[in-house]
């Protein structure tokens, strides 16, 4: 995998730290650092090194109005009615979550390998660890950037999982139906259903698998039980980029 | 309101941080007191516009106040900590808006070299920043800008390129080869 690299990851995480990456590079290298401890710590590595620069800055003084919004919403009797930046502040809190998501996610996988060919999960994760490895990942937010789910694909055979971060607020009689968003064209594809809160899977035939390769993002709706709809019928409760892990675009 | 020193600050910010875990306001108003002017001075620079920095500066405390217990002290100071929640937030808005402020000229001899150059101000500097500087100073001058354009200017590297008038595949050259000199120069 191309991340695994350490010259990839070090190249990546110095841009990162001193400000040169950007657009979906960012984005999808904050999205790895979520599952990708290692990662997350080169660049916490290069922040370090980096850090005694900005210290050189002079100091300038806020306006006094910083201090009375900021007080207005730390305090939690306040009714502001600013929950919505409070709830944009997603990007520290998910490492943990995730990272525990992925290591059960591909513990499963390791144990569905182990089922298919007879062997024992351990033995198939001493032998071929590379083939737990999922080819894509999707970490989906709700409109306020909290993270709501994970959706992960692996190959070898075609595989997908969707594990919730948090209860889902559904309605009754819809599911939650996942979506692909086409790269370039924004064409909607159907992947698959989530019936409640708990974690779920299924394997992919040749579309399913093409459609998440060729997607730009993955988004969630509400849909009625039952219902074959080829595009969503309600607005988007989640969305998130879907990110190849084995690609190579950022340099 | 007057910015910490550097090196007998840190105990007492570590010490804020964990109050501000346990939703203590008051660690919160002195944390944001003797840190706001210097956080605020890096997301002005970075955004150039007093509005777009005092919004960068309110999402950035708005983190520190909600995810101080993320703090790991055995990782870095807090002041390192907390630059780097406020540069990113400043980045992301940045990028975000696709926003370029009006341009205020870079200069490199008043941003870069005061290393070497200016004996006042490097005094007042610490040790780590010194280290910093002086492996700055062996990079080259193509090097040594387009890493300061990136990271006190937030430029990307097709702006540092039309900023200097040179390829973007050679800035980003620079940079990555200006970062791995750099990296090597703070581990001797």
């Amino acid at each position: 995998m191309r991340y695994d690299d350490p010259q990839v990851q070090e190249a990546l995480a110095g841009d990162y730290a001193v400000g040169a990456l950007q657009g979906p590079a960012r984005r999808r290298l904050e999205a790895l650092m979520r599952t990708r401890p290692d990662l997350r710590r080169r660049v916490e590595a290069w922040e370090d090194r980096l850090t005694p620069l900005a210290e050189q800055t002079p100091a300038r003084t806020p306006r006094a109005r910083v201090f009375r919004a900021l007080e207005k919403r730390i305090n939690p009797l306040s009714e502001t009615g600013q929950s919505s930046f409070w709830e944009n502040l997603a990007f520290w809190r998910p490492f943990g979550a995730v990272a525990a998501v992925l290591v059960v996610l591909l513990g499963g996988y390791a144990g569905f390998i182990g089922y298919q060919s007879g062997q024992q999960p351990v033995q198939i994760a001493e032998t071929a660890p590379q083939q737990v490895l999922p080819s894509y990942v999707a970490v989906l937010e709700d409109g306020s950037e909290q993270p709501a789910l994970v959706v992960t694909a692996y190959t070898g055979p075609w595989r997908l999982a969707v594990k919730p971060l948090r209860p889902l607020d559904g309605e009754e009689a819809k599911v939650f139906q996942v979506w692909t968003v086409e790269r370039g064209n924004g064409t909607i594809r159907p992947l698959l259903q989530l019936a409640g809160d708990e974690q779920t899977g299924q394997p992919l035939d040749k579309g399913g698998w093409d459609a998440v390769k060729s997607s730009e993002s993955l988004i969630v709706t509400l849909e009625a039980i039952g219902s074959a709809a080829a595009a969503p019928s309600s607005p988007v409760l989640f969305s998130g980029l879907c990110i190849n892990l084995w690609e190579a675009n950022d340099t | 309101m007057k910015p910490m020193a550097t090196h007998d600050s840190s105990e007492r910010l570590g010490l804020l941080l964990s109050r501000c875990s346990l939703g203590d306001q008051s660690a919160f108003t002195e944390l944001y007191d003797a840190t706001s002017a210097k956080l605020f001075g890096i997301a002005f620079r970075i955004l150039k516009r007093e509005a777009w920095a005092e919004e960068a500066l309110q999402e950035a405390y708005v983190k520190i106040w909600r995810y101080a217990d993320s703090y790991n002290p055995g990782r870095g100071r807090p002041m390192t900590w907390m630059i780097n929640v406020v540069r990113n937030q400043s980045l992301d808005l940045l990028r975000k808006a696709d926003y370029r402020a009006a341009e205020e000229e870079w200069n490199p001899d008043k941003d870069g070299r005061m290393s070497g150059d200016n004996p006042a101000a490097q005094a007042e500097t610490s040790q780590e920043m010194q280290r910093v500087m002086r492996c700055l100073s062996g990079l080259t001058d193509e090097q040594r800008d387009c890493i300061l354009l990136s990271y006190h200017q937030g430029y990307t590297p097709s702006e540092v390129a039309a900023r200097i008038d040179r390829p973007v595949g050679t800035v980003k050259t620079w940079i990555r080869r200006g970062l791995i000199k750099v990296r090597e120069c703070l581990d001797q």
